[in-house]
């Protein structure tokens, strides 16, 4: 029985280092990424966007 | 924009133009805010960035001094960032990127990012995490609300308090995108703008990044309600297709799910005229002119016209727009007043005279060659019915 809890126990520490390696967010917090991130999928509006001023280039 | 100095050029301000209030050097910038009315300069100390003492007026071309006495007392965390940066925290003070992002408008998309990529065709996340396209799109948000430009488009304080203390913001914090701006924000208006800094005595913007405020006056953002509380049937039937002109949200709603009277939340808003990603507008705001107001002001243009055999306004719509009246420029940037009004409301010449502030025919330069008297007495010559509610 005890066996099985630590067992249990070191299996979520386990994914919860993976996890927290790779920056995954597990929480339900929202959190902002970066325009760039945008632009990876949507390129056309991002540079239509970005071109007159609100955003600096490359930002 | 906010940015850090990547390159010298960016900086328009003219370093041999010799002037008492420009006290440090070009090299001595290492952030620049704005780049179309004027350019304002600042750098970083202790972990905050606060303006220089001179900003640059673009369009006079001239230095004029910027917070000299108070930059200490100015820093840009609590009277700039929040509109001038994306994700600006109002607890810790740091953002997530120069400039208007993406999120500033969508919010936040860490998660819709993250669920993006499980999704990916042939990803090996997708074994465990299918259908979650449906929830990646709702942390997305895509409102035709207002607000969503209101939160920086106009000029008021909210207060913030956080585990030591309550600090004062001169910009609404924590608004979520598609929401209204917060209650406890206070948003300058004439009333309570003691000093006469930002209203004209009339209850129109004198100050500029204050279009919400003039605009939430206007008959246009009051569209969708008085479609359904003043409407009478010498019109004809009230349908679902009068939303096409009276209601934001249906005029943008997909063809497959279009809205209807009962459903439609928004009269009409900002994006109607202004397309929001920037190069492409709903159409060019330098040529403002009756094909595309006239959609839907269609009484203005034939109606009235035919009934009373008068031309809508006498000047001629080769060299006048609707906006060149309706629209005036009367708002104060870089020491001129190169800014249109949002309020939608016609200055004659007269409030020139009583409330010392420019009007709409002598100040877009149709007839800025012309005096005072003369445009009075032209107004009142076309327009004997002028009620003041135009």
């Amino acid at each position: 029985m005890h066996i099985t809890l630590y067992v249990l126990l070191a299996v979520f520490a386990c994914i919860s280092g993976v996890l927290a390696f790779f920056h995954y967010d597990i929480s339900e917090q929202a959190h902002y990424v970066t325009s760039e991130q945008c632009e990876q999928c949507h390129r056309t509006r991002y540079t239509s966007y970005s071109a007159p001023r609100h955003v600096p280039p490359g930002n | 924009m906010f940015r850090p100095v990547t390159d010298l050029t960016d900086i328009q301000g003219d370093f041999n133009l010799k002037t008492a209030a420009v006290t440090f050097k070009k090299e001595d910038i290492e952030f620049i805010i704005g780049n179309k009315w004027e350019q304002v300069y600042a750098r970083m100390i202790d972990n905050e960035y606060y303006p220089l003492p001179a900003k640059w007026l673009i369009t006079t071309q001239k230095w004029v001094p910027y917070k000299a006495d108070n930059w200490r007392e100015t820093p840009l965390s609590t009277n700039c960032n929040g509109c001038h940066t994306t994700g600006f925290n109002p607890d810790t003070y740091e953002f997530s990127e120069y400039g208007i992002g993406c999120e500033a408008c969508h919010g936040p998309a860490g998660k819709h990012v993250i669920q993006q990529r499980q999704i990916q065709p042939g990803s090996v996340c997708r074994v465990c995490h299918t259908g979650k396209e449906a929830s990646a799109d709702k942390e997305i948000i895509v409102s035709v609300n207002n607000s969503v430009c209101g939160q920086c488009h106009s000029r008021g304080q909210q207060s913030n308090k956080s585990e030591h203390m309550q600090t004062s913001f001169n910009f609404p914090v924590k608004y979520k995108p598609g929401n209204s701006l917060p209650t406890d924000y206070l948003m300058s208006s004439k009333q309570n703008d003691h000093k006469g800094k930002n209203w004209w005595a009339v209850g129109l913007s004198k100050n500029r990044h204050q279009e919400f405020a003039d605009f939430s006056v206007s008959t246009h953002s009051k569209s969708l309600k008085h479609l359904k509380e003043k409407y009478t049937e010498i019109r004809g039937e009230l349908t679902d297709q009068c939303l096409e002109c009276h209601s934001s949200d249906y005029k943008f709603s997909k063809d497959d799910a279009k809205l209807t009277l009962a459903t439609a939340k928004y009269g009409i808003s900002c994006v109607v005229c202004h397309e929001p990603h920037g190069l492409r507008r709903q159409f060019n705001s330098q040529n403002i002119d009756a094909e595309h107001c006239g959609l839907c002001h269609v009484d203005s243009f034939s109606n009235k016209a035919a009934e009373t055999g008068k031309a809508h306004y006498p000047c001629p719509p080769s060299a006048a727009s609707c906006a060149d009246c309706h629209m005036p420029y009367i708002i104060k940037s870089g020491g001129a007043y190169p800014i249109r009004s949002h309020a939608f409301k016609i200055v004659p010449p007269i409030a020139s005279e009583t409330f010392k502030m420019p009007n709409s025919c002598q100040n877009g330069g149709c007839h800025a060659d012309k005096s005072l008297d003369w445009a009075k007495e032209a107004f009142a010559k076309h327009y004997p019915e002028y009620s003041g509610n135009e």
